[in-house]
């Protein structure tokens, strides 16, 4: 912030100003108006594809490992990163124009309504057609797919993590169908990443992804719950919760009005002696205190904030020992010795076996004061009885349904840990590519700037044009492009020695993190996350990494190699 | 310190009306003025604070409207005022402005933002050097001038930051916390 300007005490624009200022007419305008600088508003994307282009013919060269994505417009190509490898398409015969579904073996559901298919021309299509489908779940399959999993969103750059891919294709006799906008699919994908934060996006013919609609999955979880109502359980315990807290409340001032009353009348409610406090028997003065005359064996409490109190005083001979109203239902108790006066607070109480026969002229003192008041004593005592039945009802309730809903949401967790497989629903009215994602920054919290080397031999300097990276906790693929590597244009005099490209990668220490990539001479290599905490300190370091020299054909043995399994 | 009245803090039905509107605006762009005069105001202000001149922060507004109308098709509603996605244009719009040309900058600093921050720092004896906190301020680093923009300068929730910033609310306090030690530090150092 050194170079910014700084203005003290600068008034913000007034009203007048920002009025002023507001013209939606001249955004209409400058909507239609073509980009003044293609080049300069646009470079990331285009630089992007240049990229792409570059990778397809400096590493493959051929055709084998290139996809068509729409048969309108072949402006992109998706390039699988390892030739040969790609995630196959399984291709069911159905009858157009009639009603049906298919079902994936991953469990997806495709439901195609009648009179679905159309032809280049847009004339329903009927007889035997053929929908070309293949899906894509985990980060080894999208990656083996060469789908991009970039994400701009208004110059903002995002890395998608996704809870199920899919790619749909209609033929028949080798011709592309369309989608009848009128009667749209619907692909239930089976999807095993649980969440309500994903967004269902479609790849277009340019190779960017388009946001469709909020994703509105249903799985297994969610199905059992509404099914017996549970769903709404929380809500339930909410909203029992806030009338349990009225009711307290109510009940407290019921508590207050009623207490108030027996203070005003100086009548003594009996209370029962608390077993951890130190209680002391007196005769007390009936003419000083005629409040406790009425009950036999009245003990005096130490309360609680007494600090000073111990044992040995209350076995003490005391020259005297006096009692003095402190407050409507606390007394002083002041004890005399030789050398000095004791002082403290004290409570009447009673023991638990005088209690019953206490309350009883407790009871009788109320009715015979309630005659006098006009029966507001009692009154105001059943309120208080009545509220405190209610409130204890209502947290009865409230404490079973909430031990129901943690032992659900304890069985429900281990289900979905085991078994449930969400459906994320998607209405399609077009082929394509499409997707349930959330866009994901890049992961943060260390920074390294590698020279990679084989680690077989660290004279093998490994140069790559696009790093892969992935947390072993998410679904996500991150793709960095770049370079990092031997200079292209590499100088072999000993005096300047060989230069390097690198750049900063990022990522988070305290995730599992895999970071791969292919060789520009087309050679798998892999920093698997036991040896990414090697790199947390950071700096521009030369990197060891796994190569493979063998020719991998499979998925499992990728997983495998690059530590998902 | 006091809270200033967002038009952050929307009701769910405001939101949700809100996003009908964006919705509606994806199939024509005449639609989207409600939005626009909605948050005109707001975002004009909010660029015009980091900025020292009237012109380019008015044609930067319209940048963003221009922006987000362009790129309605890709907006993702999630719950949020549709501002959150404006402001986040306005912050990528003003860091290219920037990266272009740092002297556009501008920390606009008032009594009052100084006596929030310097109230944070818990630190009595740095009432007396309050001229010191705009060299102190030009210290920072750019994001984190941001956060005490935001937070300070603007009075904005650490929800809100945390969405504009795309952070967790949890990362907006602790980066706040820290920048303020940061200033404290500074602080220290400058009036030894």
């Amino acid at each position: 912030m050194k170079d910014a300007k700084l203005n003290k005490n600068r008034k913000p624009l007034s009203d007048e100003e920002v009025q002023k200022a507001e013209n939606f007419d001249d955004i209409l305008s400058r909507l239609d108006k073509p980009k003044e600088n293609l080049f300069q508003k646009n470079w990331p994307y285009l630089a992007s594809v240049l990229v792409l282009g570059v990778i397809g013919v400096f590493m493959f060269g051929d055709s084998e490992n290139k996809e068509t994505v729409t048969s309108e417009k072949n402006t992109f190509e998706l390039i699988t990163p390892i030739n040969g490898m790609n995630i196959p398409t399984t291709e069911h015969k159905v009858i157009a124009g009639e009603e049906g579904q298919i079902v994936t073996e991953s469990g997806t559901i495709i439901k195609y309504p009648k009179n679905a298919f159309l032809d280049t021309a847009g004339n329903p299509v009927t007889g035997e057609i053929e929908i070309l489908f293949r899906e894509f779940h985990d980060v080894i399959e999208i990656f083996a797919s060469g789908i991009p999993m970039e994400y701009d969103s208004a110059s903002n750059k995002y890395h998608f993590e996704s809870a199920g891919m899919f790619d749909i294709k209609g033929m028949q006799n080798g011709i592309p169908l369309t989608i009848n906008p009128d009667s749209p699919l619907v692909v239930e994908l089976s999807s095993k990443q649980h969440g309500d934060y994903f967004n269902l996006y479609k790849l277009d013919e340019k190779g960017k992804w388009n946001y469709i609609e909020k994703d509105t999955a249903k799985g297994v979880y969610t199905q059992q719950l509404d099914s017996i109502g549970l769903a709404q359980l929380p809500q339930r315990i909410k909203t029992l919760e806030k009338n349990a807290k009225q009711t307290l409340r109510a009940q407290k001032k019921a508590d207050k009005s009623f207490n108030k009353l027996l203070k005003e009348k100086k009548i003594y409610q009996p209370l029962k002696a608390n077993n951890e406090l130190y209680s002391i028997r007196l005769e007390s003065d009936k003419n000083e205190f005629p409040e406790l005359v009425p009950f036999k064996n009245i003990l005096f409490e130490i309360t609680e904030e007494n600090v000073g109190f111990t044992p040995e005083l209350a076995i003490k001979d005391w020259d005297d020992i006096q009692l003095k109203r402190k407050n409507k239902s606390e007394y002083l108790l002041i004890m005399f010795d030789d050398l000095k006066k004791h002082t403290f607070i004290v409570r009447p109480v009673l023991s638990a076996t005088n209690l019953e026969d206490a309350n009883k002229v407790f009871d009788s003192l109320l009715s015979s004061y309630d005659d006098k008041l006009g029966g507001k004593l009692l009154s105001e005592r059943t309120i208080r009885d009545s509220l405190k039945k209610v409130y204890k009802s209502i947290s009865d309730s409230v404490n079973i349904l909430n031990n129901f809903a943690s032992r659900q949401a304890y069985e429900m967790s281990e289900i979905e840990k085991s078994t449930a497989r969400i459906k994320r629903i998607f209405t399609i009215d077009s082929f394509g590519i499409f997707n349930s994602d959330c866009p994901q920054k890049l992961p943060k919290g260390a920074l390294f700037e590698p020279v990679f080397v084989n680690g077989k031999d660290r004279s093998d300097t490994l140069s790559f044009d696009h790093i892969y990276m992935a947390e072993l906790n998410k679904n996500a693929l991150f793709s960095l492009y770049g370079y990092w590597g031997k200079s292209k244009k590499q100088k072999d005099s000993e005096e300047s020695g060989t230069d390097y490209i690198t750049q900063e990668i990022s990522f988070n220490p305290y995730n599992k993190t895999v970071i791969w990539g292919i060789t520009l001479d087309n050679r798998l290599a892999v920093i698997k996350p036991n040896k990414m905490s090697l790199l947390k300190k950071g700096g521009n370091i030369d990197v060891e990494m796994f190569v493979s020299n063998n020719k991998i054909n499979d998925l499992d043995k990728l997983r495998k190699l690059l530590g998902f399994s | 310190m006091k809270q200033k009245s967002s038009i952050y803090h929307q009701s769910k039905s405001a939101i949700e009306l809100e996003h009908d509107i964006v919705e509606k605006a994806k199939k024509n762009a005449r639609d989207f003025a409600p939005i626009y005069k909605k948050y005109h105001a707001p975002i004009l202000q909010f660029v015009y604070l980091r900025l020292d001149d009237k012109d380019v922060a008015i044609d930067i507004t319209q940048q963003v409207f221009l922006k987000a109308i362009e790129n309605l098709q890709k907006y993702e509603f999630r719950g949020l005022p549709f501002s959150s996605w404006l402001y986040r244009i306005a912050i990528n719009e003003l860091n290219q402005l920037f990266r272009m040309n740092k002297k556009m900058r501008t920390i606009n600093l008032n009594e009052s933002i100084t006596s929030d921050l310097i109230n944070e720092m818990e630190d009595e004896d740095l009432t007396l050097h309050k001229d010191t906190l705009a060299i102190i301020l030009k210290k920072l680093s750019a994001d984190d001038f941001q956060l005490i923009e935001m937070r300070f300068f603007e009075k904005r929730p650490f929800k809100e930051i945390a969405d504009l910033l795309n952070i967790t609310e949890n990362n907006a306090k602790v980066k706040a916390y820290r920048v303020i030690q940061k200033l404290k530090n500074l602080f220290k150092a400058e009036t030894v």
